[in-house]
């Protein structure tokens, strides 16, 4: 029985005619969080999406507990247990936050499993139940941002890609988003998050892969990563 | 006055025609983009159906319709499984499926005409006579085809509100890529679509043949007409559009009665063309904000 | 290779192409083909020239129009009807047709590019119908000319008896064939020529600019509205010239080419072609007037085969012939060579990055990365 979550190996993808990732391998175990790192255009979020379908595998596999994926429709992909939080949140702009929390549960039969899912993202994001009823598209940055991580935690997979959870929000509430993504991590579900935002993410990985011109020149523990300044520099430009 | 109430009681007659004509056009073009040249085949399937059931199979009025929504489902699921399911998801399917749905509707046309025949035939699902107010005639069969697109736009408010099928429509139409990422099948969403709108079309096509008659290329005039007064009302705004169907008809009806016939589409087309100068998106629509 | 240097590769090959192409229809007329072959030929120019400035300004300009056939349409009868009424040279009232239908396509693009691309090709479509049907259904004698009423514009029969081309002076009964055979040629080279200029002028750059990153190239300033209207209108030059040619040679100009067989017709060469190439055109309108002479005998289902072709090349064959002759010589299609200039500027980001640059954020194509 493969321990492993989600397994990548060889695998190249792109768009068009653009090759964006080259022979990428990944290994995350089950229950752990993984953290991708580095300059933005790179590929990071083709890599999630490669993984989650929107992008097709070019070559090279994707086993998601064990089983191989890389030929699956994103939807199927759903289903088995990938969810996929998207950058830029790709909220239902024209619904209210029930009605988008409730779509990322729409294919689920058992009615009263999604009404205690939804009570339980409402008790992760309050503001979430206090805006119920709101249409998606006046919310705030850091709203929508809660709604797209509550909506991939009503589909209730036990893979969860978040695509730079802190994107474009001011510190506290990244504080905010980073406090119950360590929660979630709690429940014991698989994480791979990509980020830009380093130190945040250091504190919630197990482990950090660095990505430069879609390949991994770096991976190691966050603490590796913190020492290594030569790293930081060239990379990260911090 | 008389003359007046003539024109009202028409006007209310070819919008009613229009109006009823418009509804599966905008749910398709609202919903998924797809501008629907071929709506009239779907027209003429409603329409050839009715006729076939009642006068061929001799078979009950009260069939009519369901059977004709029946062959609306099916030309709208032979429409999406042999062309559209290939197509929905290219960069270029808005303009690709303008160009399939022209052949398609040519190639139903002639399939039409190979079938039935060239010859113009009496819709039997059809009520005569009218009431007679200030020797002026108001149709039933205009006060049937008001009635029955209402209930036609309730119908679809209801699927796309409060049925799953709706909602998952709708999220398609907001959101592709996050609506796959929901476990969706964007594919099997517009083949819904596209089978719901089917039948909503045949009815329409029961009764805009009900006015006209049956025949190959009745679809076709009806077609651009409708897609004249979507286009004007404002993308995927039902209700505008069937508001919209009544004010062009009564335009069109009295240039018509003052100029002569010919000249009622093209002033038609000449206020739709100012008011497009005026307002690009339509008089209801709204400008979509693409995120870049 | 530098695109640029990969660019005048393209000119040079599309050079030899072309005048090899026109060499042989030069001089195909001396093996004696016979006059029928001879006017499908012809017919094949003519509606290959009209098919290249409507590929122009549809494929490469992204303009969704499909009522192309209305500025046809303007072409042959202003030029009829001068040949008519005002009884003009026919050459003179051609160049004036061709004029006419500038205007006409600058007030059609005025009316008709604020909208969005799919609904262009509604509104385009209507003005067509419009046209046809106000035709049609002109009934009235505007005039009576030995007895026998003519309508203003001439109704469905269409305008007959407004010169010709001079050629049955000129050169005898005999020769007449040969007339029309080089004056279409010529139509369709000189139309070929401006049609090729744009597409590799900078104005055709911006168009695939347009067409791949809308709102990124207009955001820096490109003026979508204005660069389409100009391409239309002068476009609306070549396309009203090929409506007088053809009503010249057939002597009658008739609201037939307003018609829905017709624009299948023309759809389908396009398409079949490759939408947006440069070779498109020609190569299929030479597929179709190839099928359609060879299968006179199906009539009835000549619209279905058409629909069927239209449908088949749109799902299957995308890009069309040229595609298709493309991938089996492992060629990129032109229209997609232009992509690769995106993805070099990608790659210079890339290098950049290396050498420490770490500022930069590439901003053409953005969230898809």
């Amino acid at each position: 029985m493969d321990k492993n979550s989600l397994r990548l190996v060889n695998v190249s993808s792109g768009y068009d005619l653009q090759k964006v990732i080259h022979g990428i391998s990944l290994n995350i175990e089950e229950g752990s969080v993984v953290g991708i790192i580095g300059p933005n255009g790179h590929g990071k979020s083709t890599l999630v999406k490669t993984v989650s379908g929107l992008v097709s595998t070019w070559s090279g596999q994707v086993f998601f507990e064990g089983l191989p994926i890389e030929k699956m429709p994103a939807h199927e992909r759903v289903n088995l247990g990938v969810v996929h939080v998207p950058q830029g949140d790709l909220i239902f702009p024209k619904m209210t936050i029930e009605e988008n929390l409730r779509l990322g549960a729409v294919l689920a039969e058992d009615s009263e499993e999604v009404e205690r899912r939804l009570d339980k993202v409402f008790d992760l994001f309050p503001v979430l139940l206090d805006r119920r009823v709101q249409v998606a598209r006046t919310l705030s940055g850091g709203e929508r941002r809660m709604l797209g991580i509550g909506r991939g935690l009503m589909t209730n997979g036990q893979l969860m890609l978040i695509d730079e959870p802190s994107l474009g929000l001011a510190p506290k509430l990244i504080d905010q988003i980073y406090n119950s993504l360590s929660e979630m991590k709690e429940s014991g579900k698989t994480f791979l998050v990509v980020e830009e935002n380093i130190t945040r993410l250091q504190t919630l990985a197990d482990w950090i892969y660095l990505m430069d011109n879609g390949e991994f020149v770096w991976n190691g523990n966050p603490e590796e990563l913190q020492s290594n300044s030569e790293l930081l520099a060239t990379y990260l430009g911090a | 006055m008389e003359v007046f109430l003539q024109v009202v009681f028409s006007s209310l007659t070819v919008g009613s025609i229009y109006a009823v004509g418009t509804i599966a056009l905008s749910l398709l073009l609202g919903t998924l983009s797809m501008l629907n040249l071929a709506h009239g085949t779907f027209i003429a399937a409603g329409g050839y159906s009715a006729y076939w059931t009642m006068k061929v199979m001799g078979a009950h009025w009260i069939f009519a319709l369901p059977i004709s929504a029946l062959a609306g489902v099916v030309s709208g699921y032979l429409m999406y499984h042999l062309v559209v399911r290939w197509l929905y998801d290219r960069p270029d399917f808005e303009i690709d499926i303008i160009i399939v749905t022209v052949a398609i509707a040519a190639l139903g046309e002639n399939i039409f005409l190979n079938i039935a025949g060239p010859a113009a035939r009496r819709q039997p699902f059809h009520i005569d006579g009218g009431f007679n107010i200030a020797d002026a005639v108001l149709p039933y069969q205009t006060i049937l085809t008001v009635a029955i697109t209402l209930v036609l736009l309730i119908i679809v408010a209801l699927i796309l509100g409060k049925t799953r099928t709706g909602m998952v429509i709708r999220a398609v139409s907001q959101q592709r890529d996050a609506s796959k990422l929901m476990g969706i099948n964007v594919s099997k969403a517009y083949g819904q679509a596209i089978i719901i709108a089917g039948a909503i079309a045949a009815i329409s096509g029961v009764l805009v043949t009900g006015m006209s008659q049956v025949y190959p290329g009745v679809g076709s005039s009806t077609t651009l007409k409708a897609l004249v007064i979507v286009i004007i009302a404002g993308i995927g705004n039902l209700p505008a559009s069937v508001l919209m169907a009544f004010l062009l008809g009564a335009f069109e009806v009295t240039v018509q009665y003052i100029f002569g016939a010919r000249y009622g589409f093209p002033a038609m087309l000449g206020l739709v063309i100012i008011g497009l100068i005026w307002r690009p998106y339509g008089l209801f629509g709204k400008e979509t904000i693409t995120r870049v | 290779m530098s695109r640029q240097q990969n660019i005048w590769g393209h000119i040079q090959r599309d050079f030899w192409v072309g005048l090899s192409f026109v060499v042989f229809f030069l001089i195909l007329p001396a093996f004696e083909p016979g006059k029928y072959i001879l006017t499908q030929i012809t017919l094949f120019f003519i509606w290959a020239a009209v098919v290249t400035q409507w590929n122009l300004v549809f494929g490469v300009g992204g303009i969704f129009s499909l009522g192309h056939m209305a500025i046809f349409a303007v072409g042959g009868y202003v030029m009829a009807m001068m040949g008519l009424y005002n009884e003009w040279n026919l050459w003179a009232a051609m160049i004036v047709g061709g004029i006419t239908a500038v205007i006409f396509s600058f007030l059609m693009g005025l009316i008709t590019l604020r909208l969005r691309g799919p609904y262009v090709a509604v509104m385009t479509l209507a003005i067509a119908q419009v046209m046809h049907a106000l035709i049609v259904t002109d009934v009235e004698c505007y005039f009576k000319k030995d007895m026998i009423c003519i309508n203003f514009t001439g109704g469905a029969k269409g305008i007959m008896k407004f010169g010709d081309f001079g050629f049955k002076e000129w050169f005898g009964y005999k020769y007449v064939v040969f007339g029309n055979y080089y004056l279409a040629l010529a139509l369709l080279v000189i139309g070929s020529i401006f049609a090729f200029s744009i597409m590799y002028s900078s104005l055709g750059a911006t168009f695939r600019a347009l067409r791949d990153h809308t709102i990124c190239a207009e955001t820096r300033g490109v003026n979508r509205r204005r660069a389409q209207l100009l391409l239309f209108s002068v476009s609306g030059f070549f396309t009203g010239l090929a409506g007088g040619v053809y009503g010249g040679i057939y002597r009658t100009v008739g609201p037939d080419s307003l018609t829905l067989p017709v624009l299948l017709f023309l759809l389908s060469m396009m398409v079949i072609g490759g939408r947006g190439t440069h070779w498109g055109p020609i190569l299929g309108a030479g597929a179709l007037m190839i099928a359609d002479t060879t299968l006179r005998g199906i009539g009835d289902y000549r619209i279905a085969g058409l629909s069927l072709i239209i449908i088949l090349s749109i799902i299957f064959l995308p890009r069309g012939l040229v595609g298709l002759v493309y991938d089996i010589f492992n060629w990129k299609p032109r229209s997609l060579i232009h992509f690769h200039a995106g993805s070099a500027d990608l790659r210079k980001l890339q290098r950049e990055r290396k050498t420490k640059k770490l500022n930069l954020r590439y901003t053409g194509k953005t969230s898809t990365l």
